[in-house]
């Protein structure tokens, strides 16, 4: 649907999820995909949640590469409380294109679509303290740090 | 959930006391935990009611909610059952004199290998100032720390709630974060607050 630089953002399709399940199964980035603890998840059940999940996101955006339509990864919204106007973010980038810039324009492209499109008065996120490329990317796109979980997250034996 | 508690006398003396055990409401035994004048017991059906009545007031509602103050239908009350019955801790909050409904504490551990306990409490309005806010917030704490073993436990407030934020402080809890312009209520924006609470915290204060 829309085209950056070096992007294509299209619709959830069903062919993504063997690629989403990719996401997931890599311990680069599982850890900045979820809390629970780092294993492997079991395929058919995690494919059927994350369609239930993609397709009743909001704003969902699978990522190609405009060059050779190589899956990147995907952006997501979803609205909390109506009234509140506040979304949730999320964003997972394959780690083989980690480094590229990739992270920041599918970010700043939703982020700024999500502003726009759904009438928000802010967008949300939670990022972990050791995710310092996630925190490089929100912080130079204007988030602000507003809150610190202490020991929120065991991981890594910490 | 939140407490709007503003009572500063109670001193919890004993952890917890069976000798002395009210009037019970339920037909059978239920399990009953107590401090020095409450009773924290498992929910019965007939508390749905009390709850729903609860979380009606409009006293109470804005402070616990972040979706739209409204009227709650009866269908409500199964969002109450299923919140209770998923807790790890879910309990109904009493007077231990008379045995009458006060209000609902809830504890709720998400990920087990986090090891963090999300605490809500909620008291009817009739009930507050009386430092009870206080004495079943620190009863819940100490009990979750010891029997859950938890490294830490959070709760969220909205920032116009003053007594039930300087409750939490008075147990212990830290600040640790403000979401901004997080909630509209009463038309305007409110600050939802975070707070926590470490396991070398609550130590250190025993």
């Amino acid at each position: 649907m829309f085209v950056t630089e070096n992007l294509i953002f299209r619709g959830f399709e069903d062919d993504d999820l063997d690629h989403i399940l990719g996401l997931r199964n890599d311990a680069l980035v599982q850890r900045t995909l979820t809390f629970s603890a780092i294993a492997p998840a079991p395929s058919s059940k995690y494919k059927e949640y994350m369609k239930t999940f993609a397709e009743g996101s909001a704003l969902w955006f699978s990522l190609r590469h405009k060059k050779n339509y190589e899956y990147i990864g995907f952006c997501c919204i979803n609205l909390l409380e109506a009234k509140n106007r506040d979304a949730r973010l999320g964003v997972t980038i394959a780690s083989r294109f980690w480094g590229k810039g990739y992270g920041t324009e599918a970010t700043r492209f939703t982020v700024n679509h999500a502003f726009k499109q759904f009438g928000l008065q802010r967008i949300s996120l939670d990022v972990t303290e050791g995710n310092a490329r996630a925190r490089a990317i929100y912080t130079k796109l204007g988030f602000k740090e507003e809150g610190r979980k202490r020991r929120g997250n065991w991981i890594d034996g910490h | 959930m939140t407490s709007r508690c503003r009572g500063t006398q109670a001193t919890l003396k004993k952890p917890f006391d069976v000798a002395h055990v009210p009037p019970s409401p339920c037909s059978s035994p239920c399990h009953m935990l107590t401090t020095e004048r409450l009773i924290l017991r498992s929910y019965v059906e007939s508390d749905l009611d009390d709850i729903h009545r609860l979380w009606s007031d409009p006293l109470v509602q804005p402070f616990i909610m972040s979706e739209p103050v409204t009227l709650l239908g009866p269908k409500f009350k199964e969002k109450i059952r299923l919140v209770m019955d998923q807790a790890n801790f879910g309990a109904v909050i009493a007077l231990k004199e008379t045995g009458e409904f006060m209000g609902q504490g809830v504890i709720t551990v998400s990920e087990p290998k986090n090891r963090d306990g999300t605490f809500g409490i909620c008291l009817l309005p009739k009930f507050w100032s009386n430092g009870y806010g206080t004495e079943a917030t620190k009863f819940m704490i100490d009990f979750s720390f010891k029997w859950f073993g938890l490294n830490r436990m959070s709760l969220g407030v909205f920032a116009n709630n003053p007594r039930a934020i300087a409750v939490y402080e008075k147990v212990g809890f830290v600040k640790e974060g403000r979401k901004r312009q997080a909630v509209w209520m009463d038309n305007h924006w409110e600050d939802f607050l975070t707070l926590g609470i470490l396991r070398d915290e609550w130590e250190g204060q025993r």
